[in-house]
């Protein structure tokens, strides 16, 4: 019946766009509003995680395994060890030197790897827009002039962001002198990460940064079919010579990843909230047309026409409707995204000092995604309506008795308890654990989908009693007393309505609780990350396994020098605990003031550290908990270099930074329990009147192989981010509201064109416009105050299941709970009021219904 | 017997209806309803409001199921007819025209005539060139590209009986056809009524509620609480 269809989507569908041309619009705009908030919180999303990402793993990405040494570089003649140490087994390694040069008055990362040993390379290795070179003719011109000659392969972004072409001359500068080198190739654009690299041959780097002696990392990459699984890795580290230590990439976690991909999973859930809001708005919408359009349904029916190609007729209606506003809503979402990336990696650049891509703006794949989904989502909403506008009895409708929504969901308080249960077990389920390790919580995810659908069938029950309450409040109102009495047998209109208000509300008022408690637990730990005026780290130092340490003697300067009031620095060890890899932190804290998040505080805080007694006190992480299972109390024994250290668990800390575990003790102990005393990362607390940026100038001129970083400015970066990031939070709970509102009023619509007799008697009794719009606004309010009350108390649950069994389970550890409750009232309000102007407009459109023709 | 009847009288029975029953919850609106019409016969149905006239014309349009008894519209039973053959009875032997006229507001008036064509498969140029010579006989060629909110009542009501006529139906369903015009342009309805299904060689079934409406028809037939209380009188 191919012909039908195009005959009904010319004759009935183009006409009506046509004919309201406006309201169509809106539609379309709405459903676009979704599917542009969709694809641009995921293309903004990827191009800012893009940029944290690259932040930390510059190089080897493709490498499955890396091996490093714990007390600092690795010897070059160790080489041999580590070959030896992979037996058998078919690998190239890939060792490399990473330093910070000068160049002009910034610095850039100068890499040196080992040409003879890319050339080797598996072909797979690069695949994944690492920066090796593949064995085409790319590598050919790569090799020719790395070999001998000071000539330097840069990323395109290195390029752009120098204005260097093939053939400039270019002079980097380091601790041994400054050296003139030649920009020789540029790497593909595809192979661009979005920082600015420069890659040389491992010996001339090597000669010109005076490092002939160390390489800092090898990277260790496996033929085809050669196994690197845990249980290898656990062999080939036995056998490695002492001190080296094999990581994998899941291993060299670092602040900014951990944190992006607990954002992103977040942000995640938020653009499917915009995405089934948008499915909800399109449901209502059509529902109202097919109300509207009953009599022509009708009348259609009596011409001969079946109840399928009525159906048909509107899932085709529905399709257009999904095609058009997706096709708008990607224009929409990639202008949404160039805005918004344009704040957010704007100042994530600024903080990281590397730029951030800006170009991976398009992706083909979540455009599509996006469209596959918009016009997904707007069938699925179809399919009710349509199914109701094919069930339409030609005889009744053509004397227009209106018939409500047949769902019969809403109607058994008994699915109700079997959602919520179905739920509770769903949230006892483990999550599922991806390729990559990456766990993913389904469950929790279900868990939550089950308890907001069980509260949305509980809260059909309640709008009777609401309304008895509200109109006892007021009992001479008779347009309340007419709205309440609608309410008193709430019809299938009503109850979807009233769901989907609260599910909105609720999916809101959680992304919300949920956005609060992180902002709230990840300012409050940055404060304690970044309390320091200045930090201080070995130029290279990246994570706890990077093996660059600051000397002791430029640490003892450091902490005497002038300016300096207090500080507070770390020793970082790389450990092995119960056959996992841990760090073992030793921390000399300040005297006063420094403070963590504690799940567990012991009762002098940090400053339990410095007890002595039969056992060490040490504090452990979150991850460690929950890794090794033992608590406040118990003992832990660490062993490195044939020592034994035993410590008594005395508090358990929040750390977002790293997901395998630390272990805290005091620094003193720590350094005599390795004996090694070089320290990690330095605090400085300035005296108050120094000019932070003058201190570091200094510091930085005086000590040039360490990293002198203003934390004061950098604090106060992180938390503008923080505000631009969250503030895209707010705008969506906007359209949530928005989208629930809209979903009102277009039910309300429905429900004074079902009730035209009605309409018609209350006219003749003297109901002006003011009158209807009383009752309507009343009905709608009630409504709203209903669906948004029990939302707001749904979303109490929703965010205790994505914070305590989602992010745990997701990333290890926990947010603090915390209710946003100014703005949940706010939001409250809002969608109160909202919902009795949607009422009134609906009101005000039904005074002008016509009547006259009614038998 | 009322086949038997029909024959004795020397035409051919069309429309048979037999103790035809219909409830709306415990109120009986049809209350075994008798009633034999023959072919190309004009039947006026009046009654008080309420006695069950329009809830008869839509079981015997197809649009809306009786409980009890026969209906046979030529050769069909519409009480066992699958919803298939329901489908194509309406679509190609029975059409209704409407008190409030119920015509397609996205189409023209042109597009309305010709829509059951279109939905007999007709091929749209046909369609639309069968659709003008019914624009023709209904007097309506001037206002064929107008929309039906563009209307006068009369003008929507003789666009309906195009719509209605145009697929060539063998019985017209005509619910007041008239109710809702003033007493000229109701005369002018009910002119273009009888000449047409004259013409046609059509079987009518008018409800109406005004003596002078009668006039077009072959017999009357009176209805109260849902009973034909003259029974079949030629
Ligand atoms: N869908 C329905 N549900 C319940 N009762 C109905 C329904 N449709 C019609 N009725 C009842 O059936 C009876 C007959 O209705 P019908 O419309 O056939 O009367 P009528 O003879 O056409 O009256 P009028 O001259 O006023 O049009 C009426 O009493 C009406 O109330
Ligand atoms: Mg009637």
């Amino acid at each position: 019946m191919t012909g039908g269809a195009a005959l009904f989507w010319r004759y009935f569908t183009l006409r009506h766009w046509r004919r309201s041309p406006g309201s169509h619009a809106v539609l379309v705009v709405l459903l676009g509003v979704g599917v542009a908030a969709f694809l641009g919180i995921r293309l903004a999303n990827r191009s800012a995680t893009a940029g944290f990402e690259v932040f930390t793993e510059t190089l080897g990405a493709g490498a499955p395994v890396t091996v490093e040494s714990a007390a600092g570089a690795i010897p070059v003649d160790q080489l041999r060890g580590i070959r030896a140490a992979f037996g058998v087994r078919s690998v190239v390694l890939l060792p490399s030197v990473q330093t910070s040069v000068r160049l002009g008055d910034g610095s850039v990362d100068l890499v040196g790897i080992d040409v003879v040993a890319v050339r080797n390379l598996p072909e797979a290795a690069g695949d994944d827009g690492s920066l090796v070179p593949r064995t085409d003719a790319e590598s050919a011109v790569f090799q020719d002039a790395l070999r001998g000659e000071p000539v330097l392969l840069i990323s395109p972004t290195a390029a752009r962001r120098f204005g260097l072409s093939v053939g400039d001359a270019l002079t980097l500068g380091s601790d041994s002198g400054a050296f003139a080198w030649r920009v020789g190739f540029i790497l593909p654009e595809a192979l661009d990460r979005g920082a600015a690299i420069f890659l040389g041959d491992l010996r001339t780097v090597q000669e010109r940064t005076g490092r002939e002696k160390s390489v800092d990392r090898v990277d260790v990459f496996p033929m085809p079919g050669v196994d690197m699984g845990e249980s290898v890795r656990t062999a080939v580290q036995a056998a490695l010579p002492p001190g080296l230590l094999l990581s994998t990439p899941g291993e060299r976690q670092s602040v900014s990843q951990t944190l992006s991909a607990a954002f992103r999973m977040n942000l995640s859930a938020l653009s499917l909230l915009a995405l089934l809001v948008s499915l909800y708005l399109i449901l209502q919408s059509l529902d109202a047309a097919v109300v509207r359009r009953r009599e022509e349904i009708a009348v259609l029916r009596s011409l001969g026409v079946r109840a399928e190609q009525i159906k048909a007729a509107w899932m085709l209606e529905a399709l257009t409707l999904g095609i058009a506003g997706s096709a708008v809503g990607i224009l929409m979402g990639v202008l949404l995204a160039r805005v918004s990336v344009g704040a957010v990696t704007e100042t994530l650049g600024n903080l990281y000092v590397q730029g951030l891509s800006r170009g991976a703006l398009w992706s083909g794949r979540e455009v599509l995604t996006a469209f596959g989904l918009g016009v997904g989502a707007s069938l699925l909403a179809g399919w009710l309506p349509a199914r109701d506008a094919a069930m339409t009895p030609p005889a009744q409708s053509l004397g227009r008795g209106g018939r409500s929504l047949p769902i019969q969901l809403l109607d058994h308080p008994l699915y109700a308890v079997l959602a919520l249960g179905v739920g509770a077990v769903f949230l006892r389920f483990p999550p599922l654990v991806l390729a990559g390790g990456v766990r993913f919580p389904l469950f929790g995810y279900l868990g939550a989908t089950a308890f907001a659908v069980g509260m949305s069938i509980l809260v059909c029950l309640l709008p009777p009693r609401v309304a008895k309450g509200v109109q006892n409040l007021r009992r001479e109102d008779a347009m309340l007393r007419l709205a309440a009495s609608q309410l008193r047998r709430l019809s299938g209109r009503h109850k979807l309505a009233l769901a989907g208000l609260m599910i909105a509300t609720a999916m809101a008022g959680g992304i919300s609780l949920l956005v609060h408690s992180f902002r709230g637990t990840v300012t409050q730990w940055l404060d304690g990350q970044l309390e320091a005026d200045l930090f201080i780290s070995a130029r290279g130092f990246q994570h706890p396994g990077s093996p660059v340490r600051i000397p002791t003697e430029s640490r003892d300067l450091l902490l005497r020098h002038a300016s300096v009031a207090d500080a507070e620095y770390a020793l970082m060890q790389r450990i092995r605990y119960q056959d996992q890899s841990a760090v073992l932190v030793g921390l000399s804290a300040r005297r006063e003031g420094s403070e963590r998040i504690w799940l567990h505080r012991p009762a002098d805080g940090l400053a339990v550290l410095r007890e002595r007694g039969e056992r060490v006190p040490v504090l452990v992480s979150e991850p460690w908990l929950r890794r090794f299972g033992t608590g406040v109390g118990d003992v832990v024994r660490i062993e490195a270099g044939g020592r034994t250290l035993e410590g008594i668990i005395r508090g358990v800390f929040a750390d977002y930074a790293n997901e395998h575990g630390s272990v805290v003790a005091d620094a003193g102990v720590v350094a005599a329990f390795l004996g090694e005393d070089r320290t990690a990362t330095l605090g400085l607390f300035l005296r108050n009147d120094e000019d932070v940026r003058a201190v570091r100038d200094e510091l930085q001129t005086a000590f040039p192989a360490l990293n002198v970083r203003d934390q004061r400015a950098l604090r106060e970066e992180v938390f503008t981010i923080f505000q631009q990031t969250f503030s895209v939070t707010a705008a969506l709970k906007f359209i949530g509201v928005a989208v629930a509102v809209a979903g009102l009023l277009l039910s309300q619509i429905s429900l004074f064109l079902e009730r035209r007799s009605e309409l018609r008697v209350l006219k003749e009794l003297g109901c002006g416009r003011r009158e209807l719009m009383a009752a309507g606004a009343w009905e709608s309010g009630i409504l709203a105050l209903t669906g948004g009350t029990s939302g707001l108390l749904t979303s109490l649950g929703l965010g205790w299941i994505l914070i305590y069994v989602i992010n745990r389970q997701a990333f290890g550890w926990t947010l603090r709970y915390a209710v946003p409750l100014g703005s949940f009232l706010a939001f409250l309000i809002a969608i109160v009021f909202a919902g009795a102007l949607a009422g009134g407009i609906s009101g005000h459109k039904a005074a002008s219904l016509p009547v006259e023709n009614e038998e | 017997m009322f086949q038997g009847l029909a024959r004795l009288g020397g035409m051919t029975a069309y429309v048979t209806l037999e103790h035809v029953s219909k409830s709306y919850g415990d109120r009986e609106v049809l209350a075994g309803v008798s009633l034999v019409i023959s072919a190309g016969e004009r039947v006026a149905l009046m009654g008080p409001s309420g006695s069950g006239k329009s809830t008869l014309l839509n079981c015997l349009g197809g649009i809306d199921r009786f409980d009890r008894g026969v209906i046979r519209i030529g050769d069909v039973d519409l009480g066992s007819a699958s919803g298939e053959a329901l489908t194509r009875l309406r679509r190609k032997q029975i059409a209704t025209v409407f008190q409030f006229f119920h015509l397609l507001p996205t189409l023209s008036v042109l597009e309305n005539a010709a829509f059951p064509l279109l939905l007999n498969g007709i091929p749209e140029k046909e369609a639309l060139a069968k659709g003008r010579e019914w624009m023709e006989r209904t007097g309506l060629t001037h206002r064929m590209t107008a929309y039906p909110d563009q209307l006068s009542g009369g003008e929507m009501q003789r666009c309906a009986i195009a719509r209605a006529l145009a697929a060539g139906p063998k019985l017209l369903l005509a619910d007041e056809p008239t109710g809702n015009l003033d007493s000229s342009t109701g005369d002018k309805i009910l002119d273009l009524l009888e000449t047409l299904t004259r013409e046609q060689g059509i079987t009518l079934v008018m409800v109406t509620h005004s003596e002078t409406a009668t006039r077009i028809c072959d017999r009357t037939v009176h209805m109260l609480d849902g009973k034909v209380v003259e029974p079949v009188t030629a």
